[in-house]
């Protein structure tokens, strides 16, 4: 199992009101599998994926990456799982706004020693034509596809997007599901992807479906559509 | 690839950085002009007292001193120097032969030894008569040519008397002339000898000096033309290190708070990067260069046009003090303080905020962008009496006490400053007027060689004067005047005729010795050194100088004179005494005018810490305003949306600090009364002159007037940027 999560709790505490974002999650994953995690606002969803992708921490539960749970990590060695590990696509692209697009997926590449050319990883996701541009002279679609790139660009094991069409129009949305569908295809990729669009779900190997919290179900599909007939 | 950020960032937000480097410089500016110049004029002045042997007493005896033996005996210096009194219409001038081993001539202009013929002059008496270089200077029927200017270490305050307060350069001055030009003169010179080096035994010194016939033996702390200059350099830097020292920290404690908020609100970035993998340790090296890059700027900046603007400063001090700069005094210490002192108060606030970013997860630096930044408390204030923007603006304000108490204090102290700076001129004037002209009614006053009886001249009034000291040195110039005397009008406290059966203190000096009405206290008489105690009968309102007031017959009782004497008189008109019989004479409109002289070096640096301290208020203003500009662009570009004009904007998110910068500019009253009197206490401690200072309404309103104009042109200045703020492009910057 590339991906196991198992009783993962998450609780957030506002006041006087404790909220239990994520209350015993478990399910896995295999390695090249592009996962879908679908859910209604609340659901837990994005909390799910910033403890995998180590960015926020669980109060009780494993989350084992390769054989390492990421859970047990300290600070340091969560750092270095990011750093050799992860790919993150955050919804609203968080790109440096002092780093032109180019300079934004070089300094991921940097990051770890088996990255691929930042440049052909932009050609890749259509954008060398724009790479000396910084990112308020992007728009909304544009900007994701250098989030994109950067985050593919040092060769992670594990690509994380939190809503990566959320911001996004209808084309834009279907140009970065065609990106990601590439990636883990070609490169063999682990993807998980979180939506709140069931249309997407059809592109994937495995739907999870969480609500309140829980997964409330698992769908295996050994036939996953391409991303070009996902309509919505 | 993420060391290009820090440029970026700063090329962005160029304008709130130039207002960071603005306070860095300010800093380093106000540390370097003010430490420089004053520790150059002390160095310059030990340079020259021990390059040039200051000497550490001298003596006049009757017949020769035996200097080998003495020497030996003592392990001192000792060296005759003769000197020549000439006098022509109103003028005299103190002539000495050089010496080779102690109290040595430092040239400004021309030789240090003079050649036969020759006459070296100090710069001051040549300044004020009018002598240049290879002028000829005329003493009785004989000509010398002005070959040089110089300084003497044991006549640096250049008085005629001991008694003398104030020196007057136009009447009096020194000069060198070879010994061999002496005996031409009608005048006779006299003999005395200075001793250089360390003296331990002056007791068994003198004593072997009486069978010589000693007729004086003045020590070097007991010398007022070395003293006064000392205990001036010492109120000067009294004065100035603690402003220098409270602006200094003002604007670093400011650097402290504003790189802590710049590097905060860079927290997104970090988090990005801290998400994407970076290391603590790279993202702390990557952002430290902004920092570094405000310090090295501002810091280089403020420490070199401090420094270059020394050199004026000091020329200012040096011709105050009659002080030679011996040798270029190349302040490395002041230097390296004044440009590392900032970066300490930089990195640490840097380094503090980068800690706190550190501490949280990538996750809460991703999600912080605006709101979190203050204290969550202010947001559960009941304010539902007013109005929505009053609601606003002061949750805003309220959720971020700590910055503003920044600056509360910054414009609190800055306005104490410019008070200071109004202020202090008028005050010294009126102190100077409610002296000399309400209570010192005589316009000349003279010391008579010897007492005298009866009344000789009916418009004048006798009086006496004795020098006294108290245990700790400080000098107490006793007056003993005429019962109900029409020359010296004093009035206590209570603005009544003082009691003058036992000694009535002027004010500060009553705070100097802290004595009050009632109390018993002890003072030395100068002449022999005898203990003399008196009941503090009252205290007057006077508020300069060490002067104490007795009656006249009960000044005869305890200095044992024939009663009825008197050694001085007070006259309004020019008496006309045969000059052998007067040993000292003073003009109360030119001692009025010299000592408001004697105040312009410190009026100087006060026009100077004026400067700074407004540019540094404006700048605190300007920067925590543009900070909260920047922080809260998002809420603005809502508000914007919904439909709020510009000043209503304005109001919601920089109202509470202008109420902030108001209520500095009012504490700044009571900071000033209470501080400044401390100051002056410091100075009056190192100096024969104690001052009162009180918060004058002129300089008040000066000083809120300029204050408020420039504070209401940096607000136009934000204003107008809130109007250029577009409310849609301000939203999508949260996608950036």
């Amino acid at each position: 199992m590339f991906l196991e999560v198992a009783g993962l709790k998450r609780i957030y505490t506002v006041g006087k009101t404790t909220v239990a974002a994520l209350d015993g999650v478990d399910f896995g994953v295999e390695k090249g599998a592009f996962v879908v995690v679908l859910g209604p606002s609340g659901s837990g969803k994005s909390t799910l994926i910033n403890i995998i992708g180590g960015i926020d921490r669980a109060d009780a539960g494993r989350v084992v990456v390769e054989g390492q749970d990421i859970a047990r990590l300290d600070a340091k060695g969560l750092t270095e799982y990011r750093r050799n590990s992860v790919g993150f696509v955050f919804q609203f692209y968080n790109l440096v706004s002092s780093l032109t697009a180019y300079e934004n997926v070089l300094a991921t590449a940097y990051l770890s020693r088996g990255s691929f050319d930042a440049g052909v990883i932009l050609d890749l996701v259509g954008m060398s034509d724009k790479k000396n541009k910084f990112p308020f002279e992007l728009s909304g679609g544009e900007q994701q596809r250098v989030a994109i790139a950067r985050a593919v660009v040092k060769n992670p094991k594990l690509l994380l997007c939190d809503e990566p069409t959320g911001a996004l129009d209808y084309d834009n949305a279907k140009k970065v599901l065609g990106l990601l569908e590439k990636v883990n295809r070609e490169l063999g990729t682990t993807v998980l992807l979180i939506t709140h669009n069931t249309a997407i779900a059809r592109m994937a190997h495995v739907v999870i479906r969480l609500r309140s919290g829980r997964v409330v179900e698992r769908v295996d599909n050994p036939t996953p559509i391409a991303s070009e007939q996902v309509v919505w | 690839m993420i060391y290009r950020i820090p440029a970026r960032i700063i090329r962005r937000q160029l304008g709130q950085f130039i207002g960071v480097i603005t306070i860095v410089a300010i800093a380093s500016f106000s540390h370097s002009l003010l430490t420089i110049g004053v520790n150059a004029l002390e160095e310059g002045y030990a340079a020259f007292a021990s390059d040039y042997k200051q000497e550490t007493a001298h003596f006049i005896t009757v017949h020769g001193a035996p200097e080998a033996k003495l020497e030996r005996k003592y392990k001192v210096e000792i060296e005759e120097r003769q000197v020549l009194e000439v006098e022509w219409e109103d003028k005299a001038l103190r002539v000495f032969t050089p010496t080779q081993h102690v109290n040595l001539a430092c040239a400004l202009a021309g030789k240090s030894v003079p050649s036969r013929g020759e006459i070296l002059l100090d710069p001051l008496f040549a300044k004020a008569n009018g002598y240049a270089l290879g002028d000829s200077f005329r003493i009785g029927n004989r000509t010398y040519k002005v070959a040089g200017f110089i300084y003497m270490p044991d006549y640096i305050y250049i008085t005629r008397y001991d008694q003398d307060i104030i020196n007057n350069p136009l009447e009096f001055g020194i000069g060198l002339m070879d010994k061999r030009d002496m005996v031409w003169h009608s005048t006779e010179p006299y003999r005395y000898y200075v001793i250089g080096g360390p003296l331990s035994d002056v007791r068994g010194f003198k004593e072997d000096l009486e069978a010589c016939g000693l007729v004086s033996f003045v020590e070097k702390k007991e010398n007022p033309r070395i003293t006064t200059t000392e205990m001036k350099l010492a109120g000067t830097k009294a004065v100035i290190t603690p402003i220098t020292l409270m602006m200094t920290l003002i604007s670093s404690f400011l650097t402290f708070t504003v790189l802590g908020r710049l590097i905060n609100s860079l927290r997104v970035e970090i988090g990005t990067l801290m998400a994407l993998g970076y290391r603590r340790g790279e993202i702390a090296r990557t952002f430290l260069y902004i920092p570094l890059f405000i310090w090295i700027v501002g810091a280089s900046l403020g420490t070199a046009m401090g420094f270059l603007l020394t050199k004026p400063f000091v020329q200012l001090y040096v011709e105050y003090f009659n002080i030679p700069l011996v040798a270029p005094v190349f302040p490395t210490r002041q230097l390296l303080e004044a440009f590392f002192l900032p970066g300490i108060f930089i990195f640490s606030g840097s380094l503090f905020a980068l800690r706190e970013l550190f501490a949280k997860e990538p996750l809460a630096l991703l999600r912080g962008s605006e709101g979190n930044s203050g204290s969550s408390a202010a947001y559960f204030l009941q304010l539902d009496g007013l109005s929505f923007p009053k609601r606003v603006m002061l949750r805003h304000g309220l959720s971020r006490m700590w910055r503003n108490l920044v600056l509360v204090v910054g414009v609190a102290c800055s306005t104490f400053l410019l008070i200071y700076g109004f202020t202090a001129e008028r005050t010294l004037q009126g102190m100077v007027n409610q002296t000399f002209s309400s209570t010192f009614n005589y316009d000349y006053m003279y010391v008579l060689s010897s007492n005298q009886r009866g009344k000789k001249f009916p418009s004048a009034e006798g009086f006496n004067l004795r020098t006294l000291y108290d245990s700790n040195g400080r000098n107490v110039v006793l007056y003993g005047i005429q019962k109900g005397s029409n020359m010296v009008s004093l009035r206590n406290l209570d603005g009544l005729a003082p009691d003058l059966s036992g000694i009535a203190l002027a004010k500060p000096l009553a705070a100097k010795l802290k004595a009050a009405k009632g109390d018993v206290i002890e003072l030395n008489d100068k002449l022999n050194d005898k203990p003399i105690r008196f009941r503090v009968s009252d205290v007057v309102e006077l508020r300069i100088g060490n002067y104490a007031f007795i009656d006249l017959e009960e000044f005869n009782r305890v200095f044992e004179l024939p009663r009825g004497s008197y050694r001085g008189l007070f006259s309004p008109t020019e008496l006309r005494i045969d000059e052998s019989l007067v040993f000292m004479r003073q003009d109360k409109a030119y001692i009025a005018s010299t000592f408001e002289n004697m105040m312009a070096p410190v009026k100087q640096s006060l026009a100077v810490i004026s400067a700074i301290s407004l540019m540094l208020a404006l700048s605190i203003a300007n920067v925590l305003s543009t900070l909260s500009l920047n922080e809260n662009r998002r809420t603005i570009g809502i508000l914007k949306i919904f439909g709020f004009r510009d000043g209503e904007i304005v109001f919601m998110t920089l109202g509470f600090e202008r109420i902030c910068f108001y209520i500095g500019m009012l504490l700044g009253i009571p900071l000033f009364n209470r501080l400044v009197n401390l100051l002056m206490a410091s100075v009056a401690e190192q100096s024969d002159f104690a001052l009162e200072f009180e918060a004058d309404p002129v300089g008040i309103l000066w000083a809120f007037g300029v204050l408020a104009v420039l504070y209401h042109v940096v607000q136009r200045l934000l204003r107008n940027r809130v109007y250029r703020m577009s409310g849609a492009e301000l939203l999508k910057e949260r996608t950036d």
